[in-house]
């Protein structure tokens, strides 16, 4: 088990080498001068040429890019993701604040993914071709069709408006959170209630459930102690899937709901020109979504005893 | 037998649809595809917005950039989804916003569709080093969840509606690489690519004329679900200000637009917003019918 774990950190090396490498490559290599970009009004000539060479200078923009790379990964490796050219501070401090917020968001819709798509999964499963069972198809469609941007300020509309039950604002409040966590976990709730109900109702008609049946388990034993138990373990890698997904959706989820976190800060970086800031956002979003994956892998090997890794 | 089969289906709507079926559909994936009333429904809204896309300027009561009213006017017959801040026609801007999202989805799937077949084919067809590479190649773009590869490559380009296109259509180039490629290892050794192979064709052509057209099937399913899916990242990303700049009426940045007045103009974003799920459930509904139907399994259930 921590052979396999090593091997699967040290297979992540490169991934995510190549991975700071691409986002460099791309906001580096394609047209468009970033100190142009950077110093509005550039183009209009408003700014003197001596003027951008030293602010090309002291970024290091001068530098050829191989070393400007190398530069930019040993100095990641060290938590120093450079200086905001717009907030004159260090990336690392502004990500590291914002991604604390993108994460609590991204726990709390997946929790809300996991509170309305699990017990839909179990209920359709349990009563299979009845209107569960349709609802939870029809949960599984609207999630995968519907803007999620769309979907958060309907629940504005209606929840926070409307009805006055929740704030559409998240201020500190713990209840200002619930909007957010279901309107980010709501895709993956139908993914989760599908799976979840195909899951559970192939394990329903197994061997060893009937046993238990015959044995004069009652049926509620049946399906907590025997079926649930196992029907968890393909929902599970879905559900470590899908935290990759809050983490991406949490970028447009905060947009709708005015909420401080990576996501804005990327948006906010993009407009302002500000790359070191996308730079280390992008970077730090990717880094989590790959080593959740992996802890997702090894949480798999774990709970499952089948599951052997050669 | 069959024929049989297809003839259960109730209704005027049912009946034509099997009169049409055996009249000019043999195959039993088209019939397949005809039977599914969820592929139909699907196929009805889009065939809808996409005669909505053709007649647009037609079809729309008022000039979709102009100010035709007073700001935030509510839905009423001179102004049937209302108007926005600036008292431009929502009705209007929506109909001539699904061209904007039609092409957004199309080109953006063209884009996937070439780039990830040209990468996954040689990779799946040769092995090897190619193959080691493409699939690193993949592996970094797959490491970027969801929008976010869309947003880096945003970030380089610049906001913009072709730039959107182009970023979409990339952050789905994993998608269809590892499609072709794992569906090009399964043919690989197969006996006509073999025999297509000893005749003296060249590596390009036997990958192009005799195992590209076998990978029809899937790659229409997949290609139907990912234009939902780039019409859903394109306008979130013009949601965010990546995309579509005003007065554009994308359906995105018309959603955003509205996002101050949830309150008291709750039509300005609403029904832009339904326009995106409409398009999207039935490009969804149609690429889940054609999966069903292209699977010889669940077919004549």
């Amino acid at each position: 088990m921590i052979k396999y774990i090593g091997q699967r950190i040290s297979a992540l090396i490169p991934v995510l080498l190549l991975v700071s490498a691409t986002v460099f490559a791309i906001l580096h290599a394609l047209p468009g001068d970033p100190v142009q970009l950077m110093l509005a009004g550039a183009e209009a000539g408003l700014v003197t040429p001596e003027r951008m060479d030293e602010l090309r200078r002291s970024l290091g923009l001068d530098r050829p890019l191989y070393e400007q790379f190398t530069r930019f990964i040993v100095n990641a490796l060290r938590g120093d993701l450079g200086q905001s050219i717009r907030f004159q501070s260090p990336v690392s401090e502004l990500v590291g604040e914002a991604a604390l917020h993108t994460f609590e968001l991204s726990l709390a819709g997946l929790a809300a993914a996991l509170l309305i798509g699990l017990p839909l999964g179990i209920v359709a499963a349990l009563r299979e071709n009845t209107w569960a069972d349709t609802l939870s198809t029809f949960v599984a469609l609207l999630g995968v069709s519907m803007p999620l941007f769309w979907l958060g300020q309907l629940l504005i509309m209606v929840v926070a408006i409307n009805l006055r039950w929740l704030p559409a604002i998240s201020g500190d409040q713990a209840k200002g959170l619930i909007l957010p966590a279901v309107t980010l976990g709501f895709v993956s709730a139908g993914l989760i209630s599908r799976l979840m109900r195909a899951s559970l109702s192939e394990i329903l008609h197994d061997d060893f459930i009937r046993t238990a049946r015959a044995k004069g388990a009652s049926e509620r034993a049946v399906v907590l102690r025997h079926a649930l138990r196992n029907a968890f373990i393909p929902v599970l890698t879905v559900v470590g899937l899908q935290f990759g997904g809050m983490l991406s959706g949490a970028v447009v989820t905060e947009t709708v709901f005015s909420r401080p976190g990576l996501g804005t800060l990327i948006v906010k970086g993009i407009l302002w020109h500000d790359y070191p800031i996308v730079q280390g956002a992008v970077l730090l979003l990717a880094a989590s979504y790959v080593l959740v994956n992996l802890c997702v892998d090894v949480m798999y090997a774990w709970v499952d005893p089948r599951v052997h890794y050669a | 037998m069959r024929e049989h089969a297809a003839g259960t289906g109730a209704g005027v709507l049912g009946r034509r649809a099997r009169g049409f079926a055996r009249r000019r559909w043999r195959s039993p994936v088209a019939r397949a595809f005809l039977k599914n009333r969820g592929a139909g429904i699907g196929a009805a809204i889009i065939a809808a917005w996409v005669l909505v896309a053709l007649f647009a300027p037609a079809v729309a009561p008022y000039d979709p950039l102009a100010v035709v009213g007073p700001s935030r006017h509510r839905p009423t017959g001179d102004f049937l989804l209302g108007t926005d801040l600036l008292g431009r026609d929502v009705l209007s801007r929506i109909l001539v916003g699904s061209r904007i999202s039609l092409v957004i989805g199309l080109i953006s799937v063209g884009i996937g569709l070439v780039a990830g077949t040209a990468m996954g084919l040689p990779s799946g067809y040769h092995g090897g080093r190619v193959d080691a590479l493409v699939m690193r190649l993949i592996d970094a773009m797959l490491a970027f969840p969801g929008l976010l590869l869309a947003l880096v490559i945003i970030a380089a380009l610049g906001p913009g509606l072709a730039n959107v296109m182009i970023a979409v259509g990339i952050s789905s180039v994993p998608l269809y690489a590892r499609l072709v490629r794992g569906a090009c290892l399964t043919v690989r050794e197969a006996e006509y690519v073999q025999a297509a192979r000893c005749l003296g064709n060249s590596d390009l052509r036997v990958m192009l004329r005799h195992i590209l057209p076998n990978l029809g099937g899937p790659l229409i399913v997949l290609s139907t679900l990912q234009v939902g899916s780039a019409i859903l990242v394109g306008s979130a990303l013009s949601y965010l200000g990546m995309g579509a700049q005003p007065p554009t009426p994308e359906w995105g940045l018309m959603t955003a637009e509205g996002r101050a007045y949830l309150g008291g103009a709750w039509w300005i974003s609403t029904f832009a917003g339904f326009a995106i799920f409409s398009a999207v459930i039935g490009m969804n509904l149609v690429g889940d019918g054609l999966r069903a139907a292209l699977d010889p399994r669940g077919r004549g259930r």
